[in-house]
């Protein structure tokens, strides 16, 4: 009962412990595996201070890998010096699966260029783990790489910035009221219904 | 009334715009090719899953609507979904595609209120449906077109009431041809209604009719069999079932079901109990399926007019809803805070509740599973007041 009355209590933490989400290259059209020989990266630039995830679209066919996966981040391909690296299990990797990547927020990173990268030493090709790819190349600010060497389009890779939940909601009212701002006669004829509407209301309060 | 109904409208409007489900948008890509490549193309995707009558109602809206949707509207059919959240047209999109519910939503208000006669009882109706958090969850949030079989079954029942068999049958066929659940009220029609064998029969036939029809011309369509007449959906009620030898099994619905008109026709009872029918109908059906969300809305306009005529009933309704919705919130969070992501792309990506529990206990769809049978213990308790309060004493609906 404890148990249960703390994780409602932790509810509004969790909903609180906000990221503001960067989506970054969402189409695929492919897959690249993650072999022992083959390396699968990223090039990207953060969009905003705190970088602190990456999500990725996986798949583990037939459940096959088991095997240890790094996650390397770098300032770029060619830096000798890791940022932070990530150890997980291919176990932990579904079939067809969003994989969520998270690390300790990185404060400046606004405009700075990044560079991540999987390796899997053990992982033998009939269990690769496959990463979601799109060979159009979407992303204007990096690109994908495979086996060290950059190739034309980009991985699926969507990025999180640790927000506070005042930021949380300004930058969402502004993202809101500039992609509004867009479609101005859209807007306009929806305000004016609902112009029209509010006036009915108040004109029919007895 | 009017006051009703402008704040509906107002609540409507704000939600319309800024929320969304991906389902919406698989449905209108499936259907924006069918009045130029036919109705097989349809079903070039694996992910069109109903009937082909949706598709062709929103490629017809979208032929009419086509002015100001704009040419971009093709390509953001086609954007992965979160990134066609953050188009800067997306809000207009998602306003215009759910208008037309505005009709069918409305359109079950003018025959609920035909259902009553006094003031007070007219405007408890509209205060009961304008405001029904379904309603304006899975009709404007969500975005599914679940309100047009609704209304059309609504319809059914309601010119039945008053004799009209023969159309209500077609009524209800045409429904059925959206999504098949109203073909559960054809039977029990038939029987509660007073009327010769002969229109009992041309009601029954035109029940199915267009359900074969919309079918004949896509019936050879591997993706049709596969994802429409064969899927899961189509045959959940088959899953609560006993082992009974061989490879065979009974199924607990049907069985319950066919009791049910075995029943009804025993008891020789009014056609005017044919809502409370309907009801005990789907709350079977409820309790013994994985329902999705968007299917609790077929049963609120039955259950407006139990709200309205039996103040007994509201403490029950009131459980089931909330049921309801702790059931909603333990599915994925595309369901609930996702239906913001047009808003901003980080509500799909805050943990829902299912995962916040998982974190703490185990896996949320046990729990799921709790709460479904509690709902099914209340859904059962819910039949067994609806089967109670018609004996004998049954107000006759005008």
């Amino acid at each position: 009962m404890k148990r249960l009355l703390s994780s409602f209590i932790f509810l509004p933490v969790f909903l609180f412990s906000l990221s503001t989400t960067d989506l970054n290259q969402e189409a695929r059209s492919g897959w690249l595996a993650l072999t022992k020989e083959q390396t699968i990266g990223q090039s990207f630039k953060a969009s905003e201070d705190n970088l602190s995830g990456i999500k990725l679209f996986t798949r583990n066919p037939n459940l096959a890998n088991h095997e240890p996966i790094i996650f390397h981040l770098k300032d770029s391909p060619s830096a000798s010096n890791d940022i932070l690296s990530v150890v997980f299990s291919g176990a932990n990797v579904g079939w067809d699966y969003s994989l969520r990547i998270q690390f300790a927020p990185i404060a400046d990173s606004k405009g700075k260029t990044f560079y991540f990268f999987l390796e899997s030493p053990t992982t033998e090709a009939g269990q690769a783990i496959e990463f979601g790819y799109n060979k159009d190349d979407n992303y204007k600010f990096g690109e994908a790489y495979v086996a060290t060497k950059p190739m034309t389009g980009d991985l699926f890779f969507v990025t999180f910035y640790k927000i506070s939940p005042q930021n949380f909601i300004s930058s969402t009212i502004d993202s809101l009221f500039q992609r509004a701002g867009k479609d101005q006669k859209f807007f306009i004829v929806y305000f004016v219904i609902f112009l029209a509407l509010v006036i009915g209301l108040v004109k029919n309060n007895p | 009334m009017k006051r009703l109904v402008l704040l509906a409208l107002i609540l409507r409007l704000l939600l319309m715009p800024f929320t969304g489900h991906e389902d919406l948008r698989l449905i209108n890509f499936a259907s924006q090719d069918v009045f130029s490549s036919g109705l097989g193309s349809i079903y070039n995707t694996d992910k069109s899953v109903y009937p082909p009558p949706i598709y062709i109602f929103e490629a017809a809206w979208q032929k009419l609507m086509s002015p100001f949707l704009g040419e971009h509207f093709r390509p953001w059919l086609t954007l992965p979904t979160q990134s066609s959240y953050q188009d800067p047209l997306a809000f207009r999109y998602l306003f215009l595609l759910k208008v037309p519910y505005l009709l069918f939503d409305f359109g079950i208000l003018y025959l609920l209120l035909k259902l009553f006669k006094t003031d007070k009882e007219k405007r408890l109706t509209g205060l009961v449906w304008l405001f029904n958090p379904v309603v304006i969850y899975i009709t404007y949030m969500f975005g599914q077109f679940d309100v047009i079989p609704t209304f059309l079954s609504l319809w059914a029942i309601y010119l039945s009431l008053g004799g009209w068999l023969v159309l209500a049958g077609l009524i209800l066929g045409v429904a059925a041809s959206f999504k098949l659940f109203p073909l559960y009220f054809l039977i029990p029609m038939l029987i509660l209604s007073r009327t010769s064998l002969v229109k009992k029969g041309i009601a029954g036939l035109l029940g199915i009719l267009p359900v074969v029809l919309v079918s004949l011309p896509v019936l050879k369509i591997p993706n049709y069999v596969a994802n429409v007449i064969s899927s899961t959906h189509t045959q959940i009620m088959q899953n609560v079932s006993f082992y009974i030898g061989g490879d065979e099994r009974i199924y607990v619905f049907v069985i319950a079901y066919t009791f049910l008109c075995l029943w009804l026709f025993w008891r020789r009872e009014k056609i005017d109990n044919l809502w409370r029918v309907a009801s005990i109908i789907l709350l079977l059906f409820y309790s013994l399926t994985a329902f999705n969300p968007q299917w609790f809305l077929w049963v609120i306009p039955f259950f407006v007019i139990w709200w309205v005529k039996e103040r007994n009933s509201r403490p029950l309704q009131l459980i089931l809803y909330s049921l309801y919705f702790l059931i909603v919130i333990f599915f994925e969070s595309t369901v609930h805070l996702g239906l913001f992501a047009p808003i901003s792309a980080s509500f799909a990506q805050i943990p829902g509740p299912s995962e916040i529990f998982e974190r703490f206990f185990f896996q949320a769809t046990r729990l799921k599973s709790y709460l479904r049978s509690i709902f099914a213990g209340f859904a059962w308790w819910t039949i067994f007041q609806q089967i109670s309060q018609w004996e004998g004493n049954e107000k006759t609906i005008e």
